[in-house]
């Protein structure tokens, strides 16, 4: 259409300005949903990566392949003075976090927040308790050379405080003995009864002995609450209908969510038709436009110039005319 | 080219240009062509449906003789437009055809069936039947061209068509080709939604040995069997086994049941229909059947 159009209006001049206004404008929108159509194409369309996305790579790979740095390792084993302070040092670190995280649960409001602390606490407490201790003593009683005597004593003395203050980081399940039986309403639950206390012995048929108290304790507090349902001062009923209405709306926007999933799945194939047949118009226009411009330098520069130089010869012949005419 | 912009003139001359005659040995189409594309342009624009039309088919025609099917389907699509506002439902399905069977020389299926669809929503008021035909064609064309995707909202009309028409079994049963479709596709929201549709319709109809069959038949297909349909579908059923008119209620006002089609929710909200009492007698007897065919086959 863009040819015949052209091709149609015989005006010269017209030819080089449409042609230096056709040019740029069919090209540079196309590029550019060219380009919008591969970003949104996906990633996997031409490597394209920008210095971050390779920043990014490189660091996941390099995290990935670090257990295998051989310099590290080797690190680890060189002097046997290092891996005892070492783990001494992170074991104490541990401590104190643990202690930290006590003290701002004492001064927390939010029970949700509270609870989660406490059992954050006794797991790291387990841990040490389990994994680390053991370690610790074998490490402390190894013989070492370029450690006196008194120095190993003295780390196997450090190593026997250390259950003792682990144990001493209060996860408020110290309070177990108070709160027994009180789930009423004002629901402090914080020391509650979760008896999933790990301070652990070891002893995991008494958690789960302890375990089953728990739901027991659950179940009647259950029964309670439904029984208690009309009551006013119970604020759990609503909590239990908020949780209903956001249930409900999460299964709307689910169902949304896979509908358009779908219905993008079905455009997908239709992008790509559409890419298609854009970058073969696309290079079809370029063809021609280049091929325009070609007809029209020729047109400017031969036959333009002939016939310039043509009316040129002939007003200076009329001149010459004009000028003997009237010299004489 | 434009010269005159009065239509009957161009209409005139383009017939001129193709009438055989003494004097004009060839009919010269493609100019016929242009002047009637004009003409009727002109006559649209003036709200002459009927002149516009009969400008547009044989515009339509031209094309065909200088053979681009394309161009000639599309002014077919355009003098159906104007056959619909003008009330000829016979030829709206005519030039609908037509212009399909065009575009399936052109090679191109889905215009073709958008076409035909057209067609079919155009004549859903008056001339049902004749719809359902043309939506049964429009899906089979896609089926056969491998994209069942673009089927999906077809199936859809067609069933609530026959629902409509009160033909529930075929209703349920385009649902069910939904489901092959959608299976196809991989898109499994839109199986499952499909086949718990059946499974609706068919209660609906008080066909309770279908909708358990079906049911059955569903609960195969493994992507039916992980999803929330399926549980509701399994409720639905089970509660009505039990005759259990206030369960059944109930389910249906649930969620699962809001993202289906109007047509199917409307359905649902009338549930139970029916004596479920004649259901729950009609189960037992089939399990009274049930240990004498285990005979026969052992």
């Amino acid at each position: 259409a863009v040819v015949s159009s052209l091709s149609s209006s015989p005006v010269r001049s017209s030819f080089g300005s449409l042609a230096a206004r056709v040019v740029p404008r069919f090209l540079r929108p196309q590029s550019s949903s060219r380009a919008r159509l591969r970003r949104q194409g996906g990633g996997s369309r031409g490597a394209r990566m920008t210095v971050i996305d390779l920043l990014t790579r490189v660091d996941a790979i390099c995290q990935k392949y670090d257990k295998y740095d051989v310099d590290k390792l080797n690190g680890a084993n060189v002097a046997g003075d290092d891996p005892f302070a070492r783990l001494y040092g992170s074991v104490d670190a541990d401590i104190n976090q643990c202690v930290e995280k006590a003290e701002s649960a004492k001064q927390e409001k939010n029970r949700a927040t509270v609870v989660a602390l406490n059992a954050e606490i006794r797991r790291t407490k387990a841990k040490l308790l389990e994994e680390d201790l053991p370690k610790l003593q074998r490490l402390a009683l190894k013989k070492v050379k370029g450690l006196t005597k008194e120095e190993i004593a003295m780390r196997s003395d450090l190593v026997a405080a250390l259950p003792d203050r682990i144990h001493s980081i209060p996860d408020g399940s110290s309070t177990a003995t108070k709160k027994n039986g009180t789930w009423g309403a004002s629901g402090s639950r914080t020391g509650g009864a979760i008896k999933f206390d790990s301070t652990a012995d070891g002893n995991f048929d008494d958690e789960y002995f302890k375990g089953t108290e728990e739901s027991n304790q659950f179940r009647q507090e259950y029964e309670m609450r439904r029984m208690k349902q009309a009551h006013p001062p119970i604020h759990f009923s609503s909590l239990d209908e908020g949780l209903d209405i956001i249930g409900e709306g999460l299964e709307t926007l689910k169902n949304m969510a896979s509908d358009m999933n779908e219905e993008l799945d079905r455009q997908v194939p239709l992008m790509d038709e559409m890419d298609d047949k854009v970058d073969r118009a696309n290079a079809d226009l370029k063809n021609t436009n280049v091929r325009l411009k070609e007809t029209v330098l020729q047109m400017r520069s031969s036959r333009n110039f002939c016939v310039d130089i043509i009316l040129l010869c002939i007003i200076l012949g009329i001149a010459a005319y004009l000028y003997n005419v009237l010299k004489k | 080219m434009s010269s005159s912009s009065d239509p009957d003139k161009l209409m005139a001359k383009a017939d001129k240009l193709t009438k055989l005659s003494f004097t004009r040995w060839n009919a010269d189409w493609k100019t016929a062509t242009s002047l009637y594309e004009q003409a009727a342009i002109a006559y649209r624009f003036k709200k002459d449906n009927e002149k516009a039309k009969d400008a547009f088919e044989k515009a339509s025609k031209g094309q065909e003789m200088i053979s681009s099917p394309w161009d000639a389907a599309k002014h077919l699509e355009s003098a159906a437009a104007l056959a619909k506002e003008l009330g000829r439902w016979n030829e709206v399905s005519d030039f609908y055809r037509r212009a399909s069977e065009l575009y399936r020389e052109c090679g191109r299926a889905q215009p073709a069936s958008d076409a035909l669809a057209k067609g079919a929503s155009a004549l859903e008021e008056k001339a049902p039947e004749e719809a359902i035909k043309m939506y049964d064609e429009a899906c089979t064309l896609l089926e056969e061209d491998g994209k069942e995707q673009m089927a999906f909202d077809l199936y859809r009309s067609a069933a609530a068509l026959y629902v409509k028409l009160e033909k529930y079994s075929d209703a349920a049963s385009f649902f069910l080709r939904l489901g092959t479709a959608a299976d196809k596709c991989n898109a499994i929201n839109s199986q499952c939604k499909a086949y718990l549709s059946a499974i609706v319709i068919y209660l609906y109809a008080h066909d309770f040995q279908q909708a358990q069959k079906c049911y059955n038949d569903c609960s195969e297909v493994q992507a039916f069997l992980n999803s929330d349909q399926n549980r509701c579908a399994m409720k639905l059923l089970s509660a009505y086994e039990e005759g259990d008119v206030e369960e059944v209620k109930r389910l249906a006002q649930s969620s699962a049941f809001n993202h289906l089609d109007h047509v199917v929710i409307r359905l649902a909200r009338k549930l139970p229909t029916g004596d479920l009492q004649a259901i729950k007698k009609d189960t037992a007897a089939d399990d009274g059947e049930e240990p004498l065919d285990e005979d026969d086959l052992t």
